[in-house]
């Protein structure tokens, strides 16, 4: 593309389009900011209208009653994480780089997995939780978590090890390295991309997720998650009033945006690696 | 080369937790599933054996019929959205010249992603809503006789439901098809300028036959995520009015935690889990040969 082309109609039109996409696609995002600012009298009377005193007082509110459930959002997403990128790199690594036997009947095993459909795993895993005794505590979601969603990261991470240069790990094995030696020094260093682009979309989808906390967290509101805790407002259990709520979507918003926006340079990339193969 | 014993077991030690946790929640269920779902299984009560009974009524029950009718006009749009704008996106941005707007456009398409879905959803059912959203347009542009209690209406619920989300731009599928592009080699574009290709035939004879890998990934992903998720529908309509909206994994769902009838359910589920195999199997196939 090197040769610089002078602007044509047809690339206004282009970028015009492209823009009205982004606007589009910041649409609900932008409204939701708007609504949070109004008193919910305003909402109802002039919806689209800008807010014309700023009314934080909806924040203060919503703050009272969604601190805590944000902060069990975090912990148990924290906890399951780290779970999540210990499994994810040992299998990865496994699928990827390693020879056995069986390889290639076990890894279908990990692939079939993804077809099982959400819906039909809750009654069972419901059963398991109770039978563990781990009702209304965090570890009801916290190991099902680790166990669901380590299967995407598993194939990313064994696309992104397989095509790891081997001449990295020969080089180390000529130092006698082994094979544990290998995988510590030299496969888990370099996987910090694809970990971080695992660890972003899982982390997204656990605290995104409110099916499954509803079926295992019925106790009182101080133990529920953020997601919960919105659906039940939004549901007509709680507050009816939509300044107030929708200041609560930002507030549970800004964690997931400051955790991650000093990752997301490694998740354009991680997506480079593993998109073909899954 | 002869492997130390430890060398050879150090695979199997390094699956383990994978496989312990899938054979509890994954393996274990399905198993669970299948045995359930030819009882009568209720919840906190002694089941009998029912042989196919619950399958045989699975196919009379109307509703489950419609709400596969659902899932199927759902589903093809889900996966066409999930392809096409995603692709338009990706396409439009490959012939922005500009470095920084092109940056700036990737991270805001990428942004929204972060946003929790059950959020813009919820977004947009105040969107939907009778009082307000989108009726307060129509009666600003003096179409008063076009409001409607969107989502309460069952001949438009089920299209308010598939619009949800326009303009259908994830994150990830897009970030999947810009860097697809990204990775074709400059030479071809080189040669293509040469010959005084216009942006349409570099679309055509460049970007299309190389761009596939990519689309397939998607196809199978959002097939497999439109198949099996219900969790949008759940928060935006209940699968109402009636069952305007009614998808299988929700009916699977309701008929297991709002009636209890756990052994109907998993019948329910196994016959959902049948067709997402099937169809991503032959999926696969059919992708595959075409190459």
């Amino acid at each position: 593309m090197g040769k610089k082309k002078k602007t044509t109609i047809g690339s206004v039109i282009r970028t015009i389009i492209l823009f009205l996409l982004v606007f589009l696609t910041f649409f609900p995002l932008l409204l939701m900011i708007n609504m949070s600012l109004k008193q919910n009298v305003m909402i109802a009377n002039d919806f689209f209208g800008l807010p014309r005193t700023i009314y934080w007082t909806n924040y203060m509110k919503a703050f009272r009653f969604i601190f805590r459930p944000i902060l069990n959002s975090l912990l148990v997403c924290g906890t399951s994480l780290v779970g999540i990128l210990m499994v994810v790199s040992l299998s990865g690594y496994a699928f990827g780089r390693m020879r056995f036997k069986g390889k290639k009947v076990l890894y279908s095993m990990v692939l079939a997995v993804m077809m099982i459909p959400y819906a039909l795993t809750i009654i069972p895993n419901y059963g398991v939780v109770v039978k563990l005794g781990l009702l209304n505590s965090f570890w009801a979601l916290i190991i099902p978590y680790i166990s669901g969603q380590q299967i995407f990261g598993i194939i990313l991470a064994e696309a992104f090890f397989h095509e790891m240069p081997g001449e990295l790990f020969e080089a180390a094995r000529i130092d006698g390295a082994g094979d544990l030696q290998q995988f510590l020094r030299i496969g888990l260093p370099l996987s910090k991309p694809i970990l971080i682009t695992v660890g972003i979309q899982v982390v997204v989808a656990m605290y995104n997720d409110y099916m499954w906390p509803s079926v295992v967290i019925t106790g009182g509101d101080d133990v529920k998650t953020f997601c919960q805790i919105v659906l039940n407002n939004a549901a007509g259990k709680g507050s009816s009033d939509l300044g107030l709520i929708t200041a609560a979507f930002i507030l549970g918003t800004i964690p997931l945006l400051i955790i991650t926006q000093s990752c997301l340079k490694y998740y354009i990339q991680g997506m480079m690696v593993g998109a073909v193969k899954g | 080369m002869k492997r130390s014993l430890f060398s050879r077991i150090l695979p199997y030690l390094f699956i383990a937790p994978t496989f312990v946790l899938m054979a509890i929640f994954s393996y274990y269920a399905i198993g669970k599933t299948v045995l359930d779902s030819f009882t009568d299984s209720a919840f906190g009560m002694k089941s009998h054996w029912l042989g196919l009974d619950n399958y045989v009524r699975a196919f009379h029950d109307e509703m489950f019929v419609t709400s596969f009718r659902n899932q199927l006009i759902i589903t093809v749009t889900t996966v066409f959205n999930s392809i096409f704008f995603p692709l338009l996106a990706a396409e439009l941005l490959f012939f922005v010249r500009s470095e920084r707007v092109g940056k700036i456009v990737k991270m805001a398409f990428v942004i929204p992603m972060l946003v929790p879905g059950l959020v813009v959803t919820l977004m947009w059912k105040y969107l939907y809503n009778p009082n307000f959203g989108f009726n307060t347009l129509l009666r600003a542009l003096d179409l008063s006789g076009l409001t409607r209690n969107w989502l309460n209406d069952s001949s438009v619920a089920l299209i308010c439901v598939i619009l949800t989300g326009f303009p259908f731009i994830s994150g990830m599928y897009f970030l999947i098809l810009h860097n697809g592009l990204n990775m074709v080699s400059g030479e071809l574009y080189e040669a293509a300028i040469i010959d005084g290709a216009t942006s349409m035939q570099v679309v055509r004879y460049i970007h299309v036959p190389n761009l596939k890998p990519y689309v397939k990934t998607i196809f199978t992903l959002s097939l497999i995520g439109s198949l099996s998720g219900f969790g949008q529908i759940y928060a935006m309509t209940g699968g109402g009015p009636g069952y305007a909206t009614m998808i299988p994994s929700l009916l699977m769902y309701k008929v297991a935690f709002g009636d209890g009838q756990f052994g109907y359910a998993s019948a329910l589920g196994m016959v959902i889990m049948l067709v997402i195999v099937v169809l991503t199997v032959v999926s696969r196939k059919l992708l595959k040969t075409e190459e």
